[in-house]
């Protein structure tokens, strides 16, 4: 790695991840997140890989929050 | 006595001689090595400065030496000038290699960080309430500071457009430091 990359490390990835806990909702996540609830859609869009139904999340399944 | 004089004044003849003999040398030397020099000045002067004025402070000085009649000394200092000009190229391409490649990472990595930055601020000026830790001017702080990331991007991006790798890096560091803390404020972290 060059000096030019630094501050920060090697990946110029940046995210956020939520680990699904019993009781979660998207609507729930998304209020967590982004401070309404409405928004769960967004969460959704970014997850359609791993979720088919907003309305049905897994525990312990990783979201990742756009 | 008299062979002494003519002994003094053969010796003289021959040293006159033996300087003469190198003034063309010299003069050939003192302009190739003037030609090396300009033909590696565009690239040296921009990626190898410091070298680049030791080989004209070199070039100076045979040229001084030349008008002092100096002839060998001149020619024994242009004459190395060639190779020292080859030298120098070398360096110079070596470097701007190293900065093209530090900037070729910035400005690729750059736009990455900065579209998770505008993604999560898009997302937020939707939001009717904010979450913890985040309010209104907050947020438009952090807006003001991802636009003005991006001016500086801009900026970066014109200065390497225009040669200046050197500009283009040094802003394209202050933006990934800016864009980082952006990011953590918004509660995202670096994968």
């Amino acid at each position: 790695m060059s000096e030019s990359d630094k501050p920060g490390g090697d990946s110029w990835k940046f995210e956020q991840w939520h680990e699904v806990v019993a009781g979660d909702t998207l609507s729930k996540i998304s209020k967590q997140y982004y401070g309404d609830a409405s928004l769960y859609m967004k969460i959704f869009e970014a997850n359609r890989n791993v979720l088919k139904d907003p309305d049905v999340i897994k525990v312990g399944q990783k979201l990742r929050i756009p | 006595m008299r062979i002494v004089k003519y002994v003094y004044i053969v010796l003289l003849a021959a040293m006159l001689v033996a300087c003469a003999r190198d003034k063309e040398p010299a003069e050939a030397a003192i302009k190739a090595a003037g030609q090396a020099i300009d033909q590696i000045r565009g690239e040296a002067s921009r990626y190898a400065p410091d070298q680049l004025k030791q080989l004209e402070d070199s070039l100076k000085a045979a040229q001084d030496a030349f008008a002092k009649k100096e002839y060998k000394a001149a020619l024994d200092a242009a004459s190395a000038l060639g190779a020292k000009a080859q030298d120098v190229a070398k360096a110079a391409a070596a470097k701007k290699a190293e900065l093209t490649k530090s900037w070729d990472d910035l400005s690729a990595g750059i736009p990455q960080m900065m579209d998770a930055v505008k993604s999560r601020l898009d997302i937020l000026s939707k939001a009717k309430k904010l979450p913890a830790g985040l309010d209104k001017d907050k947020l438009a702080a952090l807006n003001s500071g991802y636009d003005e990331a991006m001016q500086q991007f801009q900026g970066a991006k014109d200065a390497a457009g225009a040669g200046d790798l050197s500009k283009a890096i040094e802003a394209g560091q202050a933006i990934k430091q800016k864009g980082t803390e952006i990011a953590t404020a918004l509660g995202l972290t670096q994968q």
